[in-house]
């Protein structure tokens, strides 16, 4: 009979009699004297398939030895051997490449062989591909190890007890659902502490559910902190971001309740399961890799049954102690204190259900029936769907959220709200009318009352009634017909192109780039972007302008129209003296807002009317009886016009020149000769 | 001053279905830090750095409008 080893590669699972055998015969004659000697059986096929020679040899072995064996059999028997290596590695114990080689050596892990003959174990292991292929363990080894005594075998299980009443998988999903939104609407603010503000939040946490509490009231540190953890969870799937103390949700698809609540658990740095209170912090260490560990042991316990709190302990410190130890010691937590707050954010997230018995805590995984779908809802005639909690569907919360708001919740039913307010948001997120009755319809036990349609019907009306379109470009053009072939043209090329037509010479537009809209016309065009753009052209009429209001921007055109008069037929703009000192704080302010409006800038004529129009007119007078007293030099200007003699009878007019009254020039004189400087002309 | 087409980059519109729902909004709305053009009765202009607050106002008065992106 020909020995096929493709079976083996392809098969899952540890190795049968039948298996061994194939492998056997693949390795030479020192390898195969090498196991018979450590199994003492010249049958080392029939050897390793036995029970009772497995356990006996297991005895022999060493801690480590034990503890590669026992992750082989958390993965089902079969394993490539570079990812058992770097796993263990990276749980913090040192190089197991040793003592993986060591059970191959003894026979316990055999590397699957595919297309080899007459192999030399002791050669294949000093090659550096030795751990790049798949190693698999027996049957009868995987079943040892699993009912080892020291990694938890006879685990007690119990059949008899029922999972606490609000033990429901589907109210986290809910939870996170409801603060995923309420993030979505406003975002949270944390106090210096990091913990989220309760006056804030507390409208959110009482739309929340969770095992143990009911509905979150924030009274106490436990509340709080189990709210922080939802948020952690969010942070973990990467629906949240945090800026400057601020929480927000990150736009997502409807989609996101499909995700793994589980992985946003395991891997989210922002919980810490040794922190009390709610401090919302980035966390790293060793946490994320002690809940994988925890997990992959909680899943190796291969039971639908309840297990105790304490087994799970057990077990826990039983396959990998050094682990354990050296994960959690320098959080100064052990394994006793560290799992109770793994069950308690696991059951948070649905993972497991809880039981109790007098002190006794018992938990199992959350049978699979609990998530199945079915339809829900039963919308009524007051404009509210009520949901049974039991058949619910994850998504069909998804769905309903954008456009219906929680107005009561209870242990087993849930109460949404279609108001004004949440389907407006609804419209807002881009549903339509249609949208939501066909998403009541599909999900709900009964048909849709007519009072619902009007009321989805009435809003959507309502929400039509006014448009923002947030970024976009206007035309305008005095030409109708040239205005008209380019908006041909426009939706020629662009035909997604959004266009609102405003008046004969103004068209609004958006979803199109400015490069293509400038060869839309033949002639040249002005570009207008949201900064100060000559609009005004100042002829020699006093505080009269043409005014082209294509060319202000909205800042300006609101203003100018605050301080004109404008006659669109003639393009005059008439400036109003009144309003512009209601607008402006004086002339100065004007002339900084007309200068960059101003084609040309504004005139010296128009300065002077505007000043004129502003201060109420400006009298000019010839000064009779007077003289001007030149000083050449600035510096003894100064020095002469802070005598107190000459500061009581000069006016100065300039660095050199002063304005003395002649009645008063003889003391000015008087003074200089006295001072020795020379009068020219006196 | 030369008659040539304009094209006004970064600007946002809100249009309503009547001009009275304008004025409506206008009324409830305190627009005094927004600047505005007021284009035909039935819209106004923004620049576009203002859609978010004036879309934000309207909401906070129980407008909640479609907003076209």
């Amino acid at each position: 009979m020909s020995l096929e080893i493709a079976p083996i590669v392809k098969a899952a699972g540890p190795l049968k009699l039948a298996e061994i055998k194939i492998l056997r015969a693949k390795f030479d004659h020192q390898t195969i004297k090498d196991w018979v000697s450590h199994w003492e059986s010249n049958e080392i096929s029939t050897a390793m398939a036995s029970p009772e020679k497995v356990a006996s040899i297991l005895e022999r072995i060493e801690e480590d030895e034990r503890i590669i064996l026992s992750e082989f059999a958390a993965v089902g028997g079969r394993a490539d051997g570079e990812q058992i290596r770097k796993k263990l590695t990276l749980r913090g114990h040192n190089d197991v490449s040793r003592t993986m080689k060591n059970l191959a050596n003894k026979g316990l892990i055999l590397p699957l062989v595919v297309d080899e003959n007459n192999i030399s174990l002791s050669e294949m292991i000093h090659k550096s591909t030795f751990f790049h292929r798949d190693f698999a363990i027996a049957a009868t080894v995987l079943t040892a190890v699993v009912s080892d005594e020291r990694i938890g075998a006879n685990i007690e299980t119990r059949d008899d007890l029922e999972p606490q009443n609000s033990d429901d998988p589907k109210q986290t999903a809910l939870n996170l659902a409801l603060l995923y939104h309420g993030l979505k609407r406003k975002n949270l603010t944390l106090t210096k502490q990091d913990l989220p503000n309760r006056r804030s939040i507390q409208y959110l946490a009482e739309k929340l559910w969770v095992p143990e509490i009911g509905n979150l009231s924030l009274a106490n540190d436990s509340e709080l902190g189990d709210f922080s953890f939802l948020i952690s969870i969010l942070f973990g799937m990467e629906l949240l971001e945090i800026e400057n103390s601020e929480i927000s949700a990150i736009e997502k698809g409807v989609e996101f309740l499909s995700s793994n609540f589980l992985e946003g658990y395991l891997t989210t740095e922002w919980w810490n399961e040794n922190r009390r209170g709610g401090a919302i912090q980035n966390t790293t260490g060793a946490l994320p890799a002690v809940r994988r560990y925890v997990l992959s042991v909680f899943t190796r316990i291969d039971t639908e049954q309840w297990i105790s709190v304490d087994t799970l302990i057990r077990y826990c410190l039983a396959v990998d102690r050094a682990f354990v130890e050296h994960a959690l010691d320098p959080l100064e937590m052990t394994m006793e204190k560290y799992i109770p707050k793994w069950v308690r954010a696991m059951h948070l997230i649905g993972g497991l259900e809880v039981s109790k018995e007098g002190t006794q805590k018992f938990i199992r995984k959350t049978p699979a029936h609990k998530m199945e779908i079915h339809k829900s809802f039963v919308p009524q005639p007051n404009g509210e769907v009520s949901v049974f909690f039991d058949p619910l569907n994850l998504d069909q919360f998804q769905g309903i959220l954008p456009f219906a708001e929680v107005s009561d919740r209870q242990e087993k039913t849930i109460i949404f709200k279609l108001s004004a307010e949440s389907m407006q948001l609804g419209f807002g997120s881009g549903l339509s009318d249609k949208d939501m009755v066909s998403y009541l319809t599909e999900h709900s036990l009964t048909p849709i009352p007519d009072t619902i349609l009007f009321q989805i019907n009435d809003a959507y009306r309502i929400h039509k009634q006014h448009t923002i379109y947030p970024c976009g470009k206007l035309i305008r053009c005095r030409d109708y017909d040239k205005l008209d072939m380019a908006l041909g043209q426009l939706k020629h090329e662009n035909p997604d192109a959004q266009i609102v037509h405003l008046s004969g010479d103004s068209v609004f537009v958006s979803g199109i780039d400015i490069n293509g809209m400038t060869r839309l016309f033949a002639e040249p065009i002005s570009i207008c972007q949201n900064t100060p753009s000559p609009c005004f052209k100042f002829g020699s009429i006093a505080l009269e302008a043409t005014y082209d209001p294509f060319r202000a921007n909205i800042s300006s055109a609101s203003i100018i129209e605050s301080i004109c008069v404008y006659d669109k037929k003639t393009r005059l703009a008439v400036f109003d003296p009144e309003k512009i000192n209601t607008y402006f704080d004086g002339f100065d302010d004007l002339m900084t807002f007309l200068e960059p409006h101003s084609e040309g800038g504004v005139p010296a004529e128009q300065r002077v009317a505007f000043r004129n129009a502003l201060t109420g007119g400006t009298s000019a007078q010839f000064r009779e009886n007077i003289s001007i007293l030149w000083i050449e030099d600035e510096v003894l200007a100064d020095a002469l016009y802070e005598l107190e003699t000459l500061s009581k009878v000069l006016v100065r007019l300039g660095p050199f020149a002063f304005e003395v009254n002649e009645e008063l020039r003889h003391i000015v004189v008087e003074e200089l000769n006295r001072l020795n400087i020379e009068m020219e002309n006196e | 001053m030369e008659d040539l087409p304009v094209i006004a980059e970064g600007v946002a519109l809100l249009i309503c279905e009547t001009p009275s729902l304008l004025e409506e909004a206008l009324v409830k709305v305190d627009l005094s830090d927004i600047p505005h053009h007021r284009i035909n009765p039935k819209a106004i202009l923004v620049p576009a750095e203002f859609a978010e607050a004036l879309s934000e106002l309207l909401r906070q008065q129980g407008v909640y409008p479609r907003i076209e992106e």
